[in-house]
């Protein structure tokens, strides 16, 4: 294979049968010399370059690779006479489609279509059959008599009555083992919209909790892990801006407005060299472009939340703008029915979301995206005791917020670029009122960055490549006093801010009709910048303020600590058959940036910190190899997945500090070694009637940490189950269409239990009784499942009036189990004799009943 | 983060699932735990308070045992100055040893070890200062009124005690309080065939002390240094409105000491919730001589210790007060003597005025 590999290269890199012009000779030089500078990028020590050398190198190396995209006449080295075959994939309001699968039946060979709906062949002359697809749409097949270059533009019609599935894996029905993709989903949003929900709205991340491989510690916490990852290690992506919490209510519902999204696609595995700066996984979320052509309406009204979005053309086929906004009303609950120690609670949020389109020409298309999401939430009567402060009753607040403005330049069909420069920014915040000591506590993280990436398609190749470069900043933390009475003296921890940059380029290679290959590589490079203090700790000791001995000021800009490294990223599939493929694929991801939690499930108000001369970065290695298959005419589609994965310097916690406003984090910070590994099955049916998904798998996930402090014996030197180690995770999805306007559709859920921590000793101190801990995490907590049930009822797709409307309903935890969020264990010290305390252990569930919603959907 | 959150649970999402007939619930659940060996506890405090001093060492239980810890009795407890003087501490009974009075008294400024031999082992505490505990400056109330769980409004008075912390971080302190009341009673019995209490009268002056219990009060200076704290220490009934006696104890204890104090709280308050930091063996400073990795529990802490007492306004309150029903009794003519307890003292608490 290697050598059909090379011998194709060098063809393609010379070709001894050609006469070539300087200019394309030149061409191949500078490819030679973009080859030269990425190898030698690879096997040096980037950790030994200056900053200086290391943005030099950077410097020529995105010279040579937007050369390379200069020299445009690459396909005149094929000899053969050959024909462009180029189009563009629309709808009927003419939104293009991006991802819609092209396949030309005669070369049983086929791709997507890119982000404008544009797609392009080479092909020798001769006739063709074209099958256009897409998730929801009736599939189109064209003949095309290829004698010249071709346009094509492919309308596609909605196939509303006929295919609501619940598209898993989107693209052609033989995407599944066509193309050279491991552990990657895509959902559009009708998908995710069909499923039962929770408080009839529809949410994202509920819906990637279904997938396999994808744990969480628990019923609507914040985050989701993916193989064995903390919940930090997903890059969440809205339109190209990273999301640093996503959660709406503590995690019940999450900031992306379901009316506009266009799809998202799920990387859990095979992450492409384009993504980067998270060790696990990539949510990339789009938003679909407003509708060119007529104005619209779109809203939902349910129990707890609604929703509302405008779209209107405002220069048709050029300019075109959608707002929505999102609002949630669970105070009037606190309010009106409940208990009157509870009417001071506050539990609110709302968002908006802005999506324009711009273009200026049929080479261009501008795309402006910007959100805003707020949430507020207070409880009466809780304190802060870990401050030290006594408080009656915290108000917690965060804000995120992003802007992004991507410029899109086609220089053919074969080649452009994308520009993307956006902000996103988070700021959580809470306030103590306790009467004499009243303060606020703020903090935040801001990333700024500019991302360039081009794309070049041959015959057979298809290379992307570009550069990012981001600024992050964290206020890691301050306390503030809120009254002039107040006795708190004003605090702040270190500002951090860092650069960081990355390369890359990703080429997806047809070697053969059975032979994919889609490798890719990424250099990242990180500069935590002053100003800033780093505190040295004696040699040989461990990190304790004991033993701090001296402190290094470094002045604004000034490099405190760089890391770089190189993250490869393979991908091969090799098709036995017209039904069977195998897939391996392999990824290294480094992160730099991380989220401060020591405990089982995040806050919002949980710190991010940035790598630094103690805070290695995290380092994912993965290995994944997959078996798939097609049965019975694309009915039934499976794939078995199995998956090891490595994450260095995982971070984990000095026992009993607390993080928050800590002014030496290296001090409570430890990093050990993740380790996961998983086999992981799914199985898909498709009817005419029913649709369903079966996801299944088995796996583990574990860390290890040597810790030099004596309180952390418990877990020290010894692989413990990570919070969210779940064993055997169980998803089953079922869609059935009665008529066409009614569907019903389940989903069961089982997880076995989570890890937690039971005492196996107690003392008497004071008589307190106290439990005593002396492992971790080696029990669990009951199994978990649940079955759902939905049902929508359409409007009539016979009537065609404009105004559409849309019932759910939907039961959540039919069977009404009472689920465990968590085993607890509380020593109630009330008596004056220890002997007469009790101490019990209790099992909290969230949601321990059946609980029904429905909501109207509208469209106009 | 940690009470906190877990009642921040509780509260937003049981009244959401409520409201849709779901019942958030909390359940008992019976967990396997597993036994291990029994291990050292110790539970020492030396102050500027004239001695004698205690120390009381037991053994660790399994968590789900219903006996008591069983207290150690045979070991040699000694605790030494920084000068290397030996000041040795006798078994009473029950695992509680004494200093003697007359030999140790300890001071502030001075340095401690306690050495503990038992069962062929030496275990030592780390060296740990008295410190000078700042005083009490003024207690004062605040009326506020609190909605309970049966929807019924009862006042109560927030206690404040101001402290003025000394400048330069580093102070922790650590609180307890009591409420005493002069009693004429020493002693109540119950008939339950009669369904009678019977109460006796004292022979001498005695006072009740109520406390409350399981109540883990510290603080570091972190984000107060070098202020004037205002700080709520307890709330008291408004059930009468006559000035209500209290003894505040201000103790100025060491980090080590701070630190095993406050995993216990976290501990004892929340371990286990989603929210929660992960459950850590409480760390202690004490430790074996010879093998360092041996886990001893408890804590010895040296601390300064200022006390103060004193009577709070209770007619402040803009409402009259709630009256609780007194339990009937029928009075007896035997006296019986004011045994010194957790809840009973004849001594005559520091402050009182008859």
């Amino acid at each position: 294979m290697l050598i059909i590999a090379l011998k194709r290269f060098k063809i393609f890199l010379f070709n001894p049968n050609y006469n070539y012009s300087t200019f394309e000779l030149l061409c191949r030089i500078n490819l030679l010399f973009y080859l030269y500078l990425t190898t030698f990028c690879l096997l040096n020590k980037i950790d030994a370059l200056s900053m200086k050398k290391w943005y030099v190198l950077l410097f020529f190396k995105f010279f040579f690779t937007l050369s390379t995209f200069a020299c445009q006449d690459l396909p005149s080295i094929f000899q053969e006479r050959e024909y462009l075959l180029v189009g563009v994939v629309k709808n009927q309001q003419g939104v293009p489609l991006t991802d819609a699968t092209i396949w030309i039946e005669e070369l049983k060979k086929g791709l997507t279509t890119d982000m404008n709906g544009f797609f392009s062949f080479t092909l020798k002359s001769g006739k063709y059959t074209i099958k256009a697809s897409f998730i929801g749409y009736t599939t189109t097949i064209l003949e095309v008599n290829l004698n010249q270059n071709t346009t094509l533009i492919i309308r596609l019609e909605e196939s509303l009555e006929l295919l609501n599935t619940v598209e898993i894996v989107g693209g052609g029905a033989d995407k599944n083992v066509k193309n050279a993709e491991l552990g990657v989903t895509r959902l559009n949003a009708q998908a995710i919209k069909e499923l039962p929900t929770l408080l009839g709205e529809a949410d994202v991340i509920r819906t990637i909790q279904t997938l396999p491989g994808i744990t969480s510690v628990g019923e609507s916490a914040t985050g989701f892990n993916v193989r064995g990852g903390n919940i930090d290690q997903n890059l969440l992506l809205l339109d190209h801006i990273p999301i640093f919490n996503p959660s709406h209510l503590i995690g019940f519902f999450s900031i992306f407005n379901p009316d506009l999204l266009r799809d998202i696609t799920f990387y859990r595995g095979g992450i492409p060299a384009q993504y980067g700066g998270r060790a696990s996984s990539v949510l990339d979320v789009r938003l679909r472009d407003p509708n060119m052509e007529s104005n619209h309406l779109k809203g939902s009204v349910g129990l707890i939340t609604s929703r509302f979005l405008v779209e209107a053309p405002l220069i048709k086929n050029k300019l075109s703008s959608a707002i929505g906004a999102r609002w949630s009303y669970a105070d009037y609950l606190f309010r009106s029915f409940l208990r009157p120690e509870l009417k001071e609670t506050e539990a609110n949020f709302y968002d908006f979301t802005f999506k324009s389109i711009y273009k200026p020409s049929e080479k261009d298309q501008v795309n402006l995206t910007a959100f805003i999401g707020k949430d507020a939430f207070r409880i009466a009567g809780d304190s802060l005791s870990t401050l030290e402060i006594n408080a009656s009753s915290t108000r917690y607040l965060w804000k995120t917020q992003g802007a992004s403005i991507r410029w899109s330049h086609f220089v053919n069909e074969n080649a452009g670029f994308h520009l993307t420069t956006f902000f996103s920014d988070y700021q959580p915040s809470f306030d103590i009122p306790a009467p004499g000591s009243e303060a606020i506590f703020k903090s935040g993280i801001s990333q700024k960055s500019i991302q360039g990436e081009g794309f070049l398609s041959q015959k057979a190749i298809t290379i992307r490549t570009g550069f990012q470069l981001s600024k992050l900043d964290i206020n890691p933390g301050s306390l503030l006093p809120a009254s002039q009475f107040s006795s708190i003296n004003p605090f702040f921890t270190q500002q951090e801010s860092a650069l960081e940059s990355a390369i890359f380029t990703n080429t997806d290679w047809d070697l053969s009709p059975a032979i994919r290959l889609s490798a890719g590589i990424r250099f990242s490079h990180f500069a935590l910048l002053g100003p800033g203090n780093q505190y040295i700790y004696a040699n040989e000791k461990e990190r304790d303020i004991l033993n701090l001995i001296d402190t290094a000021y470094f002045s604004n800009n000034q490099i405190i600590k760089q890391y770089a490294g190189w993250e490869p990223r393979l991908g091969l599939r090799i098709s036995l058959n017209q039904v069977f493929s195998i897939k391996a694929g392999f990824h290294r991801a480094m992160q730099y940036l991380h989220l401060i939690t020591n405990s089982t499930a995040a806050l919002p108000t949980d710190r991010w910190k940035l790598s630094d001369a103690y805070i290695k970065p995290q380092i994912a290695s993965q290995l994944t190899l997959g078996l798939f298959a097609n049965l019975n005419n694309n009915q039934w589609e499976t794939s078995l997945e199995g998956y090891y994965k490595r994450i260095q310097n995982m971070p984990d916690y000095r026992s009993g500090t607390n993080l928050l406003l800590l002014e030496y984090p290296e001090t409570a910070i430890l990093q050990g070694l993740g380790r996961s590994y998983g086999l992981e099955l799914w199985v898909r049916k498709q009817s005419f009637r029913w649709d369903a998904n079966l996801s299944y798998s088995l796996s583990r996930s574990e860390i290890l940490v040597h810790s030099p402090y004596p309180e952390d014996r418990a877990f020290s030197g010894k692989y413990y189950p990570s919070n969210y180690n779940r064993p055997h995770t169980l998803n089953l999805n079922v869609l059935y269409r009665i008529n066409k306007r009614i569907r019903l559709s389940a989903i069961f859920t089982y997880l076995s239990g989570r890890p937690a921590t039971f005492p196996d000793e107690r003392i008497s101190v004071n008589n307190i009784f106290i439990p005593l801990y002396t492992s971790r995490n080696g029990n669990t907590t009951p199994d978990y499942h649940r079955l759902d049930l939905g049902l929508i009822i359409d409007s009539d797709p016979r009537i065609t009036k404009k105004w559409k409307g849309k019932w759910n309903f939907s039961l959540y935890n039919v069977y009404a189990r009472k689920n465990p969020y968590s085993v607890f264990f509380k020593t109630i010290n009330d008596r004056p004799v220890s002997t007469r305390n009790r101490s019990n252990a209790f099992q909290l569930s969230v949601i321990g009943s059946v609980i029904p919603s429905i909501s109207y959907e509208f469209d106009y | 983060m940690n009470s906190i959150i877990n009642w921040t649970f509780f509260k937003i999402f049981l009244p959401i699932a409520l409201y849709f007939f779901a019942s958030a619930c909390v359940e008992p659940f019976i967990p396997e735990l597993t036994t291990t060996s029994e291990r050292l506890t110790v539970e020492a405090l030396i102050s500027n308070d004239p001695g004698p001093y205690k120390v009381i060492l037991s053994l660790s239980e399994p968590y789900s045992s219903p006996d008591n810890n069983l207290p150690i009795e045979t070991a040699q407890v000694s605790v030494k100055d920084q000068n290397g003087a030996l000041f040795s501490f006798k078994h009473d009974n029950r695992g509680v040893y004494y200093s003697d009075s007359a030999s140790f008294n300890a001071k502030t400024g001075h340095i401690y070890t306690l050495i503990i031999r038992w069962n062929g082992k030496e275990y030592q505490s780390s060296p740990e200062l008295l410190k000078e505990a700042p005083g009490i400056d003024t207690a004062y109330t605040r009326y506020v009124e609190k909605t309970l769980l049966n929807g019924i409004t009862k006042g109560e008075f927030e206690v404040y005690l101001s402290t003025k912390d000394p400048v330069g971080k580093g102070d922790f302190y650590k609180w307890d309080h009591a409420h005493l009341n002069k009693t004429d009673f020493c002693a109540f019995t119950y008939d339950g065939e009669a369904r009678v209490r019977y109460r006796f009268p004292c022979c001498s002056p005695c006072w009740n002390i109520v406390k409350k219990r399981g109540v883990i009060d510290i603080s570091a200076d972190t984000y107060f240094d070098g202020n004037t704290v205002n700080r709520v220490i307890t709330s008291i009934p408004y059930d009468d409105d006559t000035p209500y006696f209290m003894v505040f104890d201000q103790y100025a204890i060491s980090k080590n000491t701070y630190t095993f104090w406050k995993s216990v709280r976290t501990q004892v308050n929340n371990t286990g919730g989603i929210f929660d930091n992960p459950p850590a063996t409480i760390p202690s400073n004490i430790y074996n001589t010879k093998d360092t990795s041996e886990l001893v529990l408890g804590v010895f802490s040296a601390a300064g210790h200022k006390s103060r007492g004193i009577y709070l306004k209770r007619n402040t309150a803009p409402t009259n007060p709630y009256r609780s029903t007194p339990t009937e009794y029928k009075d007896e003519r035997v006296c019986r003597p004011c045994e010194e307890s957790f809840k009973m003292t004849a001594k005559k608490p520091l402050g009182w005025i008859d």
